[in-house]
């Protein structure tokens, strides 16, 4: 009757083990940042940020004044206005599908919002630019996308601006021209 | 019948004293171990935070071995010095006499104003206005050699809504420490 108890003890303890190694968070979700969440056309704010993105498309190739993207994928395109709350920010773009990661371009020269300073009380106007597999639309996470905007630098467990988006319902544009980021809001 | 030969009654002790000691030891360590895990980071983190060195105008604070003086702080019509849109000018003077500057710093001037009351922050301005600095001001904060000099800031704040601002001015040397010029 002992012996038994204890087998069963031994393989109840061995199952909660597994459980509690099988269910412990990430550093990576322990360590998320606190996303203030909205949609297209919500004005979101966070601790160092107000962003509102007016509206999304995708295209083949763009042009932002006079430099011209070309791309084997597609481009995400987005017109936003962001400004700081509480100090300058230089800040930064990411589109997470699937939990991948993909990054604002740096090849805009210097024409999109995220490679502006933005102050407080001095918003900053213009395209966001993120480049994309060509078949982003067929992804199983494109219909809840989420475009998170940021302070430049290590965002964990800071507070950020995140825009919920469904990629599938996106117009998608052979070329779309596109006016650099300017001072002040839409 | 005398004390002594009164028969003694036992007095059953409660569960409260037979663990006083072990309860005692509990109220001693649960505390003690709370203190103890908050050395590794709470502790550092408290003593980094800023401490905010109040200075009025006009007068001399020694910091990073240097003397400094906020001697006038005005805010300008952004609008007749054609500032960027929606900006009022703030114009900062600074007399700075570094008397024993330190191996390495880097001196940060910041403007700070309460909006809605939560403070703000505005860098340098790097858009132009008519505004123009006199030659004979530096441009730049710099405690790195010992001199005397005269310093002037522009700062562009939303227009209107930064009537009395303040000075945060910082020195990498003097972590923690930090001024706030009024």
């Amino acid at each position: 009757m002992k012996r038994g108890l204890a087998i069963v003890a031994g393989l109840g303890l061995l199952a909660a083990t597994y459980a509690v190694a099988a269910t412990t968070p990430t550093s990576q979700l322990v360590e998320a940042p606190f996303g203030s969440r909205g949609s297209l056309g919500d004005t979101v704010s966070s601790q160092h940020l107000i962003a509102t993105v007016h509206e999304a498309s995708l295209a083949h190739e763009v042009e932002l004044g006079s430099w011209r993207g070309t791309t084997a994928g597609v481009w995400f395109v987005a017109d936003a206005t962001v400004e700081a709350t509480l100090e300058s920010k230089l800040i930064e773009v990411d589109l997470f599908i699937d939990g991948v990661q993909y990054g604002g371009t740096k090849r805009g020269d210097g024409g999109t919002v995220d490679e502006h300073t933005v102050a407080v009380r001095f918003p900053a106007t213009g395209p966001l630019l993120i480049e994309l597999p060509a078949d982003v639309v067929n992804f199983p996470g494109a219909r809840s996308a989420v475009l998170r905007i940021s302070p430049f630098g290590d965002d964990r467990l800071d507070s950020v601006v995140e825009i919920v988006i469904d990629l599938t319902t996106l117009e998608v544009a052979d070329r779309v021209e596109l006016e650099p980021a300017r001072d002040g809001s839409r | 019948m005398s004390d002594s030969e009164r028969p003694v009654t036992e007095v059953p002790m409660t569960w409260l004293r037979r663990n006083r000691w072990f309860l005692v030891a509990l109220a001693v360590l649960i505390p003690a171990a709370l203190v103890v895990s908050l050395i590794p980071r709470f502790f550092p983190y408290l003593e980094n935070q800023p401490a905010v060195i109040d200075v009025a105008r006009g007068l001399d604070e020694r910091y990073s071995g240097a003397n400094v003086k906020l001697t006038d702080l005005e805010v300008l019509d952004g609008e007749a010095l054609n500032a960027p849109a929606g900006s009022d000018v703030v114009v900062a003077t600074f007399a700075i006499d570094v008397v024993d500057p330190p191996a390495s710093s880097v001196c940060t001037v910041t403007l700070v104003a309460p909006i809605d009351g939560v403070e703000r922050e505005w860098d340098e301005a790097i858009a132009s206005s008519d505004y123009e600095v006199p030659d004979e001001f530096e441009k730049y904060c710099d405690l790195s050699e010992a001199r005397r000099y005269h310093l002037q800031l522009v700062f562009y704040v939303p227009r209107g809504e930064v009537p009395d601002p303040a000075i945060r001015f910082t020195s990498t040397a003097a972590f923690p420490q930090e001024l706030r010029l009024h």
